[in-house]
Parts: C-alpha cells; sequence; structure tokens
C-alpha cells in the first residue's frame, strides 16, 4: 500500500528520522511514540508537505516526487493542530477542499451530519474553539477519494461523542471504500474497535508491534 | 527599525554637516540649528503635526498588540499575566507601551529640556503630558485585552465578507484587508509615489526603460507584501501543499493575486505605453516578482536576510535596464520564476522546523 524508502530526514543537526525500508499493507494503523519523536514529521512526509531526503510510493507505482499531483489525489492530510485564515468559514474550506480533492458532489454533508458540525459552519474559523476546528479538519481530511488518509493526533481535543463519531467514519471508510488510515496518537487508540495495527517510533525508525 | 529610522532623521535635521559650505559660519550653524530647536518647542503647528503623527503610531501600536494578544502561541497571556494584580499588570504593560513609544518620549523628552534651557517650556510640558495620559489609556485597554479573550475575535469586516465566495487567488488579498490594512495603505501610497515621481523625474525618451525602471521600483516598495504573502501562504494555506494541483496553476494563482494587488499600477502601464511595450512591462513586473518570492521556497529566509537579497537583485536588475536589455530582463524573469516554482514549490524550506515535530 504504502513504502518508504530510505527516507531521511533531519532539522538542522538533529536527525529525526532515517527508515531504511517500510511497507505498510491495507489497514488502520496507529503509530505511536514520544514527544519529538518524528511522528508528525513522518506524517508530513507522507503527505507530500514536507521536504525529505529518499522515497514514499503509493500502491508500488505512484511516488509523492515523480508523481505528485496523482500522489496527492489520493493521500489526505489533517494536521495536529490546524491552523487556516480565521476570516475563512468551515463552508469555504470545504468548498476548497472539496474543489482540490475532486470530492463527488455533497459528499461533505455524511461527515457533517456524523461529527455534527453544521450549527457552526457558516460562522468564520476565527470563531471556532480548538475542538470545533479540529473535527472541521478531520471532516476536510476525508473529502475526495483518498487511499490514504494520515490523522495526526486525531483524538485530542474533541469531546467522547464525536471520538465515536470519529471511530465510525473511519471504521466505515476503511471497510466500504478500503481506504487505508495512519493515526498518530499520544492517546490510546480503541485498538478493538478498529483493529488497528501499533507502529511504534522510536530512534528514528518505525517497528510494527 | 523605526526606532533607529527616527533617531537617524533626527540627528541627519541636527547633526548634518553639508560639504561645501563656506557661507555658513559656525556661528550662523549653530544659530540656524537653535532657531530649529526653538520651532519644535515653540510652534503650534509643527506640534500639532507631531502630535497626528504620533496618534497614527498609537493606532498601529494598538493594532500590533491586539494581533499578537490574538496570536495561537500567546493565548496563554489570558490565563496567566492576568492572575497578576491589577496594579502589576498595569505597571508591566504601561512599560511594554513606553517602549513602544520610545521615539515620542525620546522626542517629549528633547523638546522638554530644550524649553526648559530657553524658558519656553509651555507646548513641551503640554506634549510630555498628552503622552502621559495616552500612555495611561492604552496601558487600561491592553490590561482589559489581556482580562477579556474575546477582545480580538470577529471584526466587522470578517462578518460583512462572510458569504462572499472566496477563490485560491483571493486568499492573499483577503488577508492584506483583514490582518494588513496598515502595510497594505502604505505600500499602496509609496507604489503612487514612485510613478508620480519618476514620471518626473526619469528621461522618457527610451519607454522601455523608463517604464522598466519605474515598474522595478513599484515591484521593490511591493517586497514586503510579498514577503508576506510567502508567510501567509506557509502558516495559513500549508495544507494547500497536499492539494493534488498543477505546479503551473498555483503559480498562476499567485501571479493572478497579484494582478489584482498591482491592477492600478496595470492600468496606468496600459494607459502609458502601446500594447508591446505595456506586455513586455507587465511580464517583468510578473517575472520580477514572482522571482523575490519563489526565492523564499528555496531558501525561506527572514525578513532582515531577504531585504538584503531583495536589494542585491534590484541592483542588478537596475542595471541591467540601464544598459537597456529591458526585454532580454523580462523573459529572462519570467522564466527563472518558473524555473525555482517547479524546482522548488514542493520542496519548500522549513521556516520553524522544532515546531511540527
Amino acid at each position: 500500500m504504502i513504502e518508504l524508502k530510505q527516507v531521511r530526514k533531519s532539522y538542522g543537526l538533529n536527525g529525526v528520522l532515517d527508515i531504511e525500508y517500510f511497507k505498510l499493507s491495507t489497514g488502520i494503523f496507529w503509530v505511536s511514540g514520544k514527544n519529538g519523536s518524528g511522528k508528525s514529521t513522518l506524517l508530513k512526509i507522507m503527505a507530500g508537505i514536507l521536504a525529505f531526503e529518499g522515497d514514499v510510493l503509493l500502491d508500488e507505482t505512484l511516488s509523492v516526487k515523480r508523481n505528485p499531483i496523482k500522489f496527492r489525489r489520493l493521500v489526505n492530510f489533517a494536521e495536529a493542530e490546524p491552523v487556516f485564515p480565521g476570516f475563512l468559514t468551515g463552508q469555504d474550506l470545504i468548498k476548497l477542499f472539496s474543489s482540490a480533492k475532486s470530492a463527488p458532489k455533497a459528499q461533505e454533508k455524511y461527515f457533517i451530519e456524523k461529527m455534527n458540525m453544521s450549527d457552526y459552519l457558516r460562522d468564520p474559523i476565527g470563531t471556532y474553539s480548538s475542538g470545533m476546528l479540529k473535527k472541521l479538519s478531520l471532516a476536510l481530511a476525508f473529502l475526495g477519494k483518498p487511499r490514504l488518509i494520515l490523522l495526526d493526533e486525531p483524538l485530542t481535543t474533541i469531546d467522547s461523542d464525536s471520538l465515536e463519531a470519529l471511530y465510525g467514519v473511519i471504521g466505515d471508510l476503511h471497510m466500504e471504500g478500503n481506504v487505508t488510515f495512519i493515526l498518530a496518537s499520544h492517546q490510546h487508540v480503541e485498538r478493538s474497535l478498529l483493529s488497528t495495527k501499533k507502529i511504534l517510533l522510536k530512534d528514528r525508525r518505525l517497528v510494527i508491534e | 527599525m523605526l526606532v533607529f529610522l527616527f533617531a537617524t532623521l533626527i540627528s541627519y535635521c541636527f547633526f548634518i554637516e553639508v560639504l561645501n559650505e563656506p557661507h555658513l559660519t559656525q556661528e550662523e550653524a549653530i544659530r540656524y540649528n537653535f532657531i530649529f530647536v526653538l520651532e519644535f518647542i515653540s510652534s503650534p503647528v509643527l506640534a500639532i503635526g507631531v502630535f497626528l503623527i504620533w496618534l497614527l503610531w498609537i493606532f498601529k501600536c494598538w493594532k500590533f498588540i491586539s494581533e499578537v494578544l490574538a496570536e495561537p502561541q500567546n493565548q496563554f497571556l489570558h490565563y496567566s499575566s492576568n492572575s497578576f494584580s491589577r496594579s502589576k499588570q498595569f505597571g508591566s504593560w504601561l512599560i511594554v507601551h513606553l517602549f513602544l513609544s520610545l521615539p515620542i518620549i525620546i522626542y517629549a523628552l528633547f523638546s522638554l529640556l530644550a524649553g526648559i534651557v530657553v524658558g519656553d517650556w509651555f507646548l513641551p510640558v503640554i506634549f510630555s503630558l498628552a503622552i502621559l495620559l495616552v500612555s495611561m489609556i492604552s496601558t487600561v485597554i491592553y490590561v482589559r485585552w489581556t482580562n477579556n479573550s474575546k477582545a480580538s475575535t470577529t471584526g466587522a469586516l470578517t462578518i460583512l465578507t462572510v458569504n462572499w465566495n472566496k477563490p485560491f487567488f483571493t486568499l492573499f488579498l483577503y488577508y492584506l484587508v483583514h490582518q494588513l490594512r496598515v502595510p497594505l495603505v502604505i505600500t499602496k501610497l509609496l507604489s503612487y509615489g514612485v510613478i508620480i515621481v519618476g514620471y518626473f523625474l526619469i528621461n522618457r525618451q527610451n519607454e522601455y526603460q523608463f517604464g522598466g525602471i519605474l515598474l522595478l521600483g513599484v515591484v521593490v516598495v511591493h517586497s514586503i507584501l510579498i514577503y508576506q504573502s510567502y508567510h501567509f501562504e506557509y502558516y495559513y494555506l500549508n495544507f494547500s501543499r497536499n492539494f493534488p494541483h498543477v505546479k503551473i496553476k498555483m503559480y498562476s494563482s499567485w501571479v493572478l493575486t497579484y494582478l489584482i494587488l498591482t491592477l492600478p499600477e496595470n492600468l496606468w502601464l496600459a494607459l502609458t505605453f502601446s500594447p508591446e511595450v505595456c506586455l513586455l512591462l507587465l511580464t517583468l513586473s510578473i517575472g520580477t516578482t514572482m522571482i523575490f518570492r519563489n526565492i523564499l521556497y528555496t531558501s525561506a529566509l527572514e525578513m532582515k536576510k531577504y531585504i538584503y537579497v531583495i536589494s542585491i537583485f534590484s541592483i542588478g536588475f537596475y542595471l541591467i535596464i540601464l544598459f537597456g536589455y529591458v526585454a532580454l530582463l523580462s523573459v529572462f524573469n519570467f522564466f527563472l520564476s518558473l524555473l525555482i516554482f517547479e524546482s522548488d514549490y514542493f520542496k519548500q524550506k522549513t521556516l520553524y522546523s522544532r515546531r511540527i515535530l
């Protein structure tokens, strides 16, 4: 499904990732690791947001570097601490993401309903709480026809009802759409609920537990 | 930088020694400087002028503080600094405000000192009291802002534009109008100033050179906004690097943004020059602007270094225009900007890498 080949990333002299080769098949994966271990960096690299050494391949053929457009059409990403212009509304961002990711018409309705977001989507983002912003960024990551969705700290700041809804959406997309999920999280992911496989990021390398 | 500029201007006014100034004796020079000083402390017109400039400065300080308080990384101030007693908060914010008001305080102290020496202290004392009063008012405002986190949320403009359609290429323009009104107004005034002054000062016989120099000036004046656009994209549109957009589409989107931003200048261009010259100069303008922007993808420079680099580029481009290679420079800049964008858009350097670990 996704392969990391000789992926290396450092900030100045501080090496963060040094992955010779790592491959994941379809599924739901939970990347765990202590603070500063490089989880966000790993997800950003896989999303094509961060420059790095090496390559990331989707379905053995699509390279994030050589096929940047096709790769990004199939890989979506939600940040740990999403930042959007405060003057935009949730609706504006949904339009923007739907258009960029070629989402089917009215696809967002399902996520808005599931995550209970309809009350505030017409308000400027500057007025959102961190939980509201987090739910919006997660919903945006589901838009389009992705094969892989990367969620950075998806469990933080959202309430328990939304958490349950999030697990539901992830489960549905995985079961019905065969979408692979990689979740980077400090918090315990309900592995039984999602049949998640755990990956540990330690000493700049990935290990499946 | 503003303090430095202020100090430089004042010291220039007082201490400049003009070359080849044999017609002024030492005594005369001192006397004229002294007259100038007296004007500072006795002229109501000058006092009102300084007062108005100072008020603008104060509004800018308020805007700056409100924006800084609204930044996510400073939200902790709303639940930490306000646990101090009101008097301590007031004292701390007063120091902050006085620091921001240093130029005007230096001016007030200077005029007060001169006023005491010559015995004409009425205006300087009034001015100093006004500074004290406004500093107190500003401090009360800052204390209220830190004790009320809702102070900096939705502006009237945000509410007005909430239902407007906002395509990607317009986002930076919305950001300018919402967040950077003062730099926008100053940039546009400087830009029109460059055109007006250049129109009368530069030889118009060679219209390629004439237009090229003016447009280079316009682009240089816009370089702060160009830097801000990169900053805006880096922080607020970071998600867009995960979008499957063809690079030429993204390049065109930013070109469109700048064409709209410089619409009045472009209209002037169309009205002043023949279509061929206008097209060539527009290419020069777009190419140069996009070079100034795209080098940030390559280097992620801080503002200070960016200004140095822009200055070096501008001098180089100016010399090339002076030598008459305007057409060559237009084409070269356009393709160079495309090349940098193509090569570095998806490989952008990180500004504050530690934050994303």
